[in-house]
């Protein structure tokens, strides 16, 4: 028994610094975020983004070093300026699903009665449709502004969540200390709360990172097509859009910005969602 | 005489460090002989055992001054035991579901198994299973076979681990804890055909066991490990009739005893036997009926059961006989079918969750497991304040709790400064003085207490069944014990009811039932304990194999 006590504090050490590491990771990635954020505000007004400040497609120069696009505008104002609207939007898309989807997925899952399984049926009907399908749906019917924008994605994206952390939540309740609590008499949304929520809600962090990294691409998309934000104001989608037809005619650069944009931004929630994900996982152990 | 297993000077370190967690053990096995590896949790069985297998985790490395196999010299333990298990050595894990994918049928796993390292046509390899399964007591083959794991008892599965560690006729066999996860009369069963087994076969044998009944019954050696070093080694008539170490001593104490019976009820627990029947009732069920699904059988079949006002009434009966869903029932975790529960009084089978919440202060529960049943995620002081906050009145000022917890955890003797740690923290028999302390913060009436030892080695057993005695004599409360460790119930109870197949085989006065049962399955439970003395139980064990043969 002394063995065990003995490698307990150097096993809790050896887990500590990989925990510290990728927390670090996160705050990094996060920081990255936040700058970029910071500096679509620095680069000037908005502007800024729609000023014409040359020769129609003009190649990177010393002055603009990502081009001009097809209008005379330039292509690195307007990428940085973009960025406060995409992550912006995508952010607020997370912060709706989470506070919507959360509660539902931990109510669906600790409690199973009718209305738990009303709920679950109404997610499958809203998932079975393909996620673009359904966006546009939403934003046909309500307008593409900002604001509609993360309704749309919200929607699209909570089904998911809801799913995926209330499997979780399952789990959890069938743990012998949620029983042991209620056998004690502590009331089920207290359970909830202090049992339930402490063990769930790692997941329910990195999934909504998922739904972030997945609403900036779903806002692109729909940007791309061209329902979604509507130039000139400076969006990540709709500028690879309107870089298509000078990309075949050579200038490369209109498109390819805006697009290392967006999969730059996706990969960085994506990993922080991934390390968020291994670091809930790693707690339950 | 030349070994089938020699490994002098093993130690076993975690890469890179200085020192090691198993310490220069020397472990000899001879065709014919059954070795035991005893100590408690942590005492590095399983690590040597792992490294003799050349199985062990990352991030650990094994050394050793010389080892040999067949009389074979092996220069490389890791690579050479890797090469020979499943080969010449079989393995008997201690967890039969784990590991059997639970996705494929019980025979196409044991044909992988076998194929991969006697290569042969499938339909010689099925002819052999059968018969490896026909041997260890399994009389329908074909149906094992096509079963999933899942769908086979605990004793069940165990059989077909073991089937699956012999049909490669294997020269020694490695059992790591084979019966600990089953029922005192499986156990019995399932020890006997382990040992018919090796010496029909002239194998060796490494059998893993904290459970020194274990190795009275079967091994011919034993090793008792503590903290990675080997404290005694020696012949089991050597080390069970004489021990020279006072550690070794201490864990056959720890022992059950059938013969301290007695004196356990002169001790003055139950000096009071006759009062049981005058005492009010504070839990009483009736007819208690309960299915789980309306075309599943009935798990209990008309139950009535009486706990009186500050005494203990033991359930005991094996796995699956109910004993579980009865006292989930009576803590109204489950609805139950029909029947009446009447607590403190008060006809209870009715109420709504809601409406039974307030009761719940005075009916408290202790798992089995500490470890699953205490959160993580909170101190101490958190788990067991948690149902002083629940019922604010209990205590109702934040003075008044921390006095109350403090008070709690010095009545279940542990140091104030454990409030503030969390349970990952503490050892197993420190959990489990935290959950008693939790269950009983709120002086409730009645504490159920579910397999309250089964999780804690035997050493710490012992102490946690005399708090619990104390703590029942302190504060007048009644315990509904549910366990099939009879030292425990011996310590504890008053009243004893046997359970089988989801009806009452046997009630009465603990003293009774227990010295002169009249029940038939009681008599088979009470003699399925396993014996002390080395040899005493050879004619149990013959019994057990007997009706292994019969198919039983």
């Amino acid at each position: 028994m002394t063995t065990m006590v003995k490698s307990a504090p150097s096993m809790l050490r050896r887990v500590s610094t990989s925990r510290s590491r990728a927390w670090t990771e996160v705050v990094v990635w996060c920081g990255v975020l936040v700058l970029a954020v910071v500096g679509s505000f620095l680069v000037g007004p908005a502007s800024a983004a729609i000023d014409i400040v040359g020769r129609p497609l003009a190649p990177p120069s010393p002055e603009h070093i990502f081009g001009l696009d097809a209008y005379g505008m330039d292509v690195a104002v307007r990428v940085a300026s973009a960025a406060r609207l995409d992550i912006g939007v995508a952010v607020a898309a997370g912060l709706v699903v989470f506070v919507i989807a959360y509660p539902v997925a931990l109510a669906t899952g600790f409690w199973n009665t009718w209305w738990t399984k009303l709920i679950l049926r109404l997610l499958d009907v809203f998932q079975s449709f393909p996620s673009i399908v359904l966006a546009l749906t939403v934003v046909a019917l309500t307008g593409n502004g900002a604001g509609n924008l993360i309704a749309a994605s919200a929607f699209v994206f909570a089904p998911v969540f809801v799913r995926t952390v209330r499997s979780v939540v399952l789990s959890v309740r069938e743990q012998v200390f949620v029983e042991s609590a209620l056998a004690a008499g502590v009331p089920p949304i207290r359970t909830l709360i202090r049992h339930v929520v402490p063990h769930t809600i790692g997941a329910a962090m990195a999934q909504t990172t998922i739904a972030v990294s997945r609403t900036i691409i779903l806002v692109a998309g729909l940007s791309f097509i061209g329902v979604g934000i509507q130039p000139p104001t400076p969006e990540w989608g709709s500028m690879v859009q309107t870089g298509v037809a000078p990309t075949l005619n050579g200038a490369w650069w209109v498109a390819l910005f805006p697009g290392i944009a967006i999969v730059a931004t996706v990969m960085i929630f994506d990993r922080i969602g991934t390390l968020l994900g291994t670091l809930s996982l790693e707690a339950e152990r | 005489m030349s070994q089938l297993l020699e490994i002098r000077g093993l130690d076993v370190r975690r890469t890179g460090a200085d020192t090691p967690i198993v310490h220069d053990v020397d472990i000899a096995v001879g065709r014919r002989r059954v070795v035991g590896i005893v100590g408690e949790t942590g005492a590095g069985k399983t690590l040597t055992v792992r490294a003799v297998l050349g199985a062990l985790p990352n991030g650990l490395q094994a050394a050793t001054d010389s080892a040999s196999f067949d009389g074979e010299p092996v220069a490389n333990l890791t690579e050479t035991m890797r090469g020979l298990r499943g080969q010449r050595i079989g393995v008997v894990v201690q967890d039969p579901l784990g590991a059997l994918p639970p996705i494929q049928s019980v025979g196409t796993s044991l044909l992988t198994i076998l194929r991969t390292h006697r290569p042969m046509p499938k339909a010689r390899a099925v002819e052999r299973i059968k018969t490896a399964l026909l041997e260890v007591g399994l009389r329908d083959p074909d149906a094992v076979m096509k079963s999933r794991p899942h769908e086979l008892s605990g004793g069940m599965a165990q059989r077909v681990v073991i089937a699956a560690a012999f049909m490669t006729d294997p020269d020694l066999i490695v059992a790591d804890e084979p019966t600990t996860a089953l029922d005192p009369t499986v156990q019995a069963q399932i020890l006997a055909l382990l040992k018919r087994e090796i010496l029909a076969r002239d194998a060796g044998a490494i059998i893993i066991t904290h459970d020194m009944g274990v190795v009275a019954q079967v091994c011919t050696d034993v090793v008792v490990l503590y903290q990675g070093t080997v404290r005694e080694a020696g012949t089991v008539e050597q080390v069970l009739g004489d021990p020279q170490d006072p550690y070794t001593k201490e864990l056959l104490a720890a022992l059950p005893n059938p013969n301290a019976f007695g004196a356990d009820v002169d001790e003055g627990v139950h000096a009071d036997e006759a009062d049981g029947t005058e005492a009010t009732a504070v839990v009483e069920m009736r007819d208690i009926v309960k299915s789980y699904g309306r075309k599943k059988p009935a798990v209990l079949k008309g139950v009535d059961l009486r706990v009186p006002a500050g005494r203990t009434l033991a359930i005991v009966g094996e796995s699956g006989a109910g004993k579980s869903t009865l006292v989930r029932a009576l803590l109204k975790l489950i609805p139950i079918d029909s029947g009446s529960i009447t607590f403190e009084g008060t006809d209870v089978s009715g109420l709504s969750q809601r409406q039974f919440r307030t009761s719940r202060r005075d009916l408290q529960v202790v798992y089995q497991n500490p470890t699953a049943a205490l959160n993580p995620r909170l101190t101490v002081r958190a788990l067991i304040e948690e149902p002083l906050r629940t019922f604010p009145e209990t205590a109702p000022t934040a003075a008044e709790r921390t006095a109350r917890v403090e008070e709690l955890i010095q009545a279940v003797r542990l140091d104030v400064t454990m409030l503030d740690r969390y349970p990952t923290q503490l050892s197993g028999g420190q959990k489990q003085r935290v959950a008693i302390a939790r269950a009983l913060a709120t002086k409730p009436a009645v504490v159920v207490l579910d397999e309250p030892t089964a999780s804690l080695d035997l050493s710490v057993r012992r102490h946690i069944v005399d708090l619990l005695a104390r703590l029942q004599r302190e504060t007048g409360v009644a315990y509904v014990l549910v366990s099939h460790d009879f030292h425990t119930v011996r310590s504890l109870a008053h009243d004893v009811v046997v359970l089988y197949r989801g009806e009452v085989a046997e009630a009465g006065p603990a003293g009774a039932v227990l010295r002169t049962p009249t029940h038939p399955y009681t008599q088979q439970l009470l003699d399925a304990e396993l014996s002390m003395v080395p040899g005493e139980s050879a004619a149990q064990l013959d019994r057990g194999s007997e009706s292994l043969v019969g198919g039983h």
